[in-house]
């Protein structure tokens, strides 16, 4: 069974069949083919298909498969919708869907996706409704008081430390992860919860070790306190006095600072920040991917599980 | 974990050249699991574009 497929058939079932009106559809549309999204031709990772590999590996009921499928693309939903709103709060080069949009709109986009996830989830659960949408709410609850923080959750004087940065990834990161186990009633099997905590630092650790490196991400200008820069900063403070912190402070002070961008992301990538972090992600993913052979080794068809772990280490 | 494996990036920062000795140390630092990404990384040369503070 082609997971993509099946999420993307979802989908487009229910764009055609929405109450929204033809220019909300085709935006949603785009929006859903874009970078990361489950249209996107070449996307490594979906939020969609992780929520239908992990959903058949832990729930071997027959009956839930349907669900399962709602499931994955509420799920591709409720991540659009809280991507939309990242992507303003950090002020990232826009995409080209959302660039054509007012502020105004683009959060009015993002609360409808929500609402309309909402809907989903009552209209399309066949049982427990009202716990599976509470789970949602309480994991988009932490979730968001989590991306409040990290609005502010800056490189200062008096810089964030690394344990700071788990503590905030375990809220705005790891929540998702684990609505994403809830919203498909997992909630019984003890071990989702090291697997959806091991899986949101992995992936959180690779894209901030990506993103402090890329001009498309705002995370230097913002001098955002990602585990990177606080490394990177801690070993400054170290060997030089802190040099790296002066360089920081000179960002967007002039009306072209790609030079100073480069040699600062140079000075990172040599203190090792970026390989101790990269080195830190595989390591969580391979904790995660050890749980989920260990769970398993009890299962009667192992197919399952090895689709899950080869769709969590390509 | 976290604090020994950055201390052993740090260990290994500017080396051109990793010796068995210097690894015997890292496996010795480090959680098994940890060690054996770590020798990945190093096997594909990575950790060497670290500065050199020695």
């Amino acid at each position: 069974m082609d997971a993509k497929k099946e999420i993307r058939r979802f989908l487009l079932d229910y764009l055609k069949n929405s109450e929204w009106d033809s220019e909300t559809r085709h935006l949603i549309s785009s929006l859903l083919h874009g970078e990361g999204k489950i249209f996107h031709e070449s996307a490594p990772f979906t939020w969609g298909e992780f929520s239908y590999y992990i959903a058949s590996v832990f729930r071997e009921d027959t009956e839930f498969h349907d669900e399962q499928t709602a499931c994955a693309g509420i799920v591709e939903l409720l991540i659009l919708a809280t991507d939309i709103i990242d992507e303003l709060a950090d002020g990232d080069a826009k995409s080209p869907v959302l660039s054509g949009l007012t502020p105004q709109r683009t959060l009015t986009l993002s609360s409808m996706l929500l609402m309309e996830s909402f809907y989903l989830i009552l209209k399309c659960s066949a049982a427990d409704r009202l716990g599976k949408l509470s789970c949602v709410i309480r994991n988009l609850r932490t979730a968001s008081i989590g991306q409040w923080r990290d609005l502010s959750f800056r490189i200062t004087g008096n810089a964030p430390s690394e344990s700071d940065y788990f503590a905030l990834t375990e809220q705005k990161s790891v929540s998702l992860m684990r609505l994403v186990f809830e919203m498909n009633a997992i909630e019984n099997e003890p071990v989702w919860e090291d697997i959806a905590k091991y899986i949101g630092f992995s992936g959180q650790l690779r894209n901030d070790a990506a993103d402090i490196l890329r001009d498309t991400k705002s995370d230097l200008i913002n001098k955002k306190a990602t585990l990177p820069l606080i490394k990177a900063v801690e070993f400054s403070k170290q060997k030089d006095g802190g040099r790296l912190l002066d360089q920081l402070n000179l960002l967007g002070t002039s009306w072209d600072d790609s030079l100073l961008r480069q040699n600062i992301r140079d000075y990172i990538k040599k203190t090792g920040a970026i390989d101790y972090c990269l080195i830190l992600s595989k390591v969580y993913l391979n904790r995660a991917v050890k749980l989920i052979k260990k769970y398993g080794e009890a299962q009667r068809d192992k197919s399952d599980v090895k689709q899950l772990i080869d769709y969590l280490e390509r | 974990m976290n604090q020994k494996l950055w201390d052993v990036i740090q260990l290994f920062s500017g080396k051109e050249v990793i010796g068995a000795g210097e690894m015997a140390l890292a496996r010795q630092s480090l959680d098994a699991d940890v060690f054996n990404v770590f020798k990945e990384q190093v096997e594909k040369g990575i950790i060497m574009k670290t500065f050199n503070w020695v």
